[in-house]
């Protein structure tokens, strides 16, 4: 068993002045999970990372840990281990002071200390380093440190504040292994602020999308992915192209929703398949996503749904593959090809693509 | 057109230059007079001598001098520490910038103010039916007047308040450099905001104390129109026993008092250093 706790955040808002920073903000992270607040800067992610730590009050809404509402108890109450983005080392203690420090506030015995801290810096790797101060260890080092120091004193609850940021890339790896074995090991559950689509997918068990001050999308990677709820989620997330359809007539198919459609990509129109509960049917005029990956080239004319011409405009060769820009009727989309595939094409002529009905996310909103 | 930029032999030039024009200054303007003064401190016209060294070391009357100065300047230098750590904490730490703005403004706009205003300020507020007396009268505290002016309290409270920005901006810019993640850090960590205070930002804070403390220590050493003119003639400080000294043309003891107070110095800021590190070199830590 984990130490770890469930948090909840409910109905959470704050205002700075008349500025609505966080608009109504709901969240549950299950005890031991790993979840990511992803953002880009100026979307609220920071602030309620403050608000759940207790650095701000929320205007308004409920935080539970555990079931008990912490809204009112002060940020030294709430007994979170949070490592900052500047790792906020106190830089006149040494590597061993600064990981007792918690412990010393509790009062444990100093026999105790001494062990857990010993413990500790065996669990971080920084054997024979417990007599440095942060200032003669690496940035790395230092990361362990306050990783260490966040959470010697068992948090049911850990905050990570761009955690990576500070890093260089190859590092960034090796902490990113580094801090998902150590808040596994301990079963503690972890809310992660920041603004890396890649180091969110990699560590997070769900992921939290947030843009103006509100919850765009809360789910797995792989549902955040590939079934963006909203145009902002499947922007945000990697490469995508939004294609229009309209006139959208829909059937129902054992459970999947069938919608055809006129679009400006082919004058053929398209046919989208979702899940029944994804579909809006009173709804015309919609939107779907389509990954560059999921625009595929034709071989046999005629084989496939949703064909459609289009004229290559650009193209980057990057190594394992080719991204290009294609025009399809007035819209512009980026596919990648395969280096092979892209080499054989004539580009003074038209390009067969198509692509699958499922491999799209249809977008109301 | 391409910018021109200076060849590294004119650069050098430059450097040297901009080092030379203040160092040549520095020399004709205290370097050379400090060898005067320290030739004469060993010189009579008869050859060289002890004797001024002697009489400084040995007389009772030097030496209470030297020992009051020394006392002084404690006492002026513990009370700038205590006025200006609490305004200079809350000068940094205070969450309205309005607030900020005015413990800052508070201290430093009275320091544009003349020295010597404010010495005479303090003679009128100081007097026997001054400000203070009167207060202190109407209060009931006392039936008659304190003397307080031309007393070493008078000394004491202009000196404090004459070199207690010195000590604030000394702390105020060690303090700005600390971290202010480090105070959340500790919180989040369940500390008291008394706690982290004793336990990071005080620690922290030391190199401000101890720069602080020297500056306004060996101000206050050196210190004369404010013992001048508020001190009596029983609390003297050794910059007054030089004056005199000079004014009976004792030209070798006003020299060797001289030596003796930039020794007293020295020592001051080689012990501080040698138990802090040279702040002055390596910054707020």
């Amino acid at each position: 068993m984990g130490i770890g706790q469930e948090l909840s955040v409910v109905n959470v808002s704050k205002y700075y002045g008349s500025f609505l920073a966080l608009d109504n903000v709901s969240l549950r992270c299950e005890s031991g999970q790993f979840v990511s607040i992803l953002g880009s800067s100026g979307s609220g992610k920071t602030t309620l990372l403050k608000v759940i730590a207790g650095f701000e009050r929320c205007s308004d809404g409920k935080i539970f840990i555990n079931g008990k509402d912490v809204a009112s108890v002060p940020c030294n109450k709430r007994n979170i281990g949070m490592l900052f983005q500047n790792y906020a080392l106190f830089p006149h203690l040494t590597v061993a002071q600064n990981i007792a420090y918690p412990l010393k506030i509790r009062n444990l015995p100093k026999r105790e200390i001494a062990e857990r801290v010993e413990r500790m810096i065996a669990l971080i790797k920084l054997e024979g380093l417990a007599d440095r101060l942060p200032s003669q260890l690496s940035g790395g080092q230092q990361q362990r440190v306050a990783l260490g120091r966040a959470i010697v004193y068992n948090p049911p609850l850990l905050l990570l504040d761009e955690p990576l940021g500070a890093l260089d890339k190859n590092l960034r790896h090796e902490m990113q292994f580094e801090i998902r074995r150590l808040t596994t090991h301990l079963g503690i559950t972890t809310v992660s602020v920041t603004h890396d689509q890649e180091e969110a997918f990699s560590m997070s068990d769900r992921i939290c999308i947030v843009s103006g001050g509100r919850i765009q999308q809360f789910g797995t990677p792989e549902e955040i992915y590939e079934h963006p709820q909203n145009r902002f989620t499947a922007e945000f997330m990697g490469t995508t192209n939004i294609v229009p359809l309209e006139g959208a007539l829909y059937e129902k198919q054992g459970g999947i929703e069938r919608i055809t459609g006129a679009s400006p990509i082919s004058k053929a129109g398209v046919v989208l398949e979702c899940p029944q509960g994804e579909a809006r049917p009173d709804t015309a005029s919609l939107s779907f996503a389509l990954r560059p990956e999921s625009v595929h080239l034709v071989k046999d004319a005629g084989a496939h749904p949703n064909e459609f011409e289009a004229t290559l405009t650009e193209s980057v060769y990057l190594g394992q593959f080719v991204r290009a820009k294609a025009q399809a009727g007035s819209l512009t989309l980026n596919v990648t090809l395969d280096v092979k595939d892209f080499r054989a094409l004539d580009p003074s002529k038209s390009v067969k693509f198509y692509f699958n009905p499922r491999e799209t996310a249809v977008l109301y909103s | 057109m391409k910018a021109q930029i200076a060849s590294p032999r004119v650069q050098a030039a430059a450097k040297w230059l901009l080092l030379g024009i203040p160092l040549v200054y520095v020399i004709l303007a205290m370097g050379i007079p400090m060898i005067g003064i320290f030739i004469k401190s060993f010189s009579t016209p008869k050859g060289l001598t002890l004797a001024f060294y002697h009489k400084a070391l040995t007389e009772p009357l030097y030496l209470s001098v030297l020992f009051s100065t020394v006392e002084t300047a404690f006492i002026v230098t513990l009370l700038c520490l205590a006025l200006a750590y609490p305004m200079a904490y809350l000068s940094v730490s205070a969450r309205s910038p309005r607030v900020r703005a005015i413990i800052t403004g508070g201290v430093l706009i009275p320091y544009w103010i003349s020295m010597l205003v404010r010495i005479f300020a303090w003679q009128v507020i100081l007097q026997n039916n001054g400000l203070v007396n009167q207060a202190l009268m109407f209060l009931g505290i006392v039936k008659s007047p304190v003397k307080l002016l031309y007393t070493d309290i008078a000394v004491v409270i202009s000196l404090t308040h004459i070199l207690l920005p010195v000590m604030f901006l000394s702390l105020q810019t060690n303090m700005r450099l600390i971290d202010r993640n480090l105070m959340m850090a500790s919180s989040v960590m369940g500390a008291t905001r008394a706690y982290g205070f004793v336990h990071v930002f005080l620690p922290l804070s030391k190199g401000g104390m101890v720069s602080g403390s020297i500056m306004v220590f060996v101000l206050a050493l050196g210190f004369y129109i404010a013992p001048a003119l508020l001190g009596g003639p029983d609390n003297m400080m050794l910059s007054n026993l030089i004056e005199i000294s000079m004014n009976n043309f004792n030209w070798g003891l006003a020299s060797a008092l001289s030596i003796e107070l930039l020794l007293l110095v020295y020592v001051i800021i080689g012990v501080a250093f040698h138990f802090t590190g040279n702040i002055f070199i390596k910054g707020a830590r």
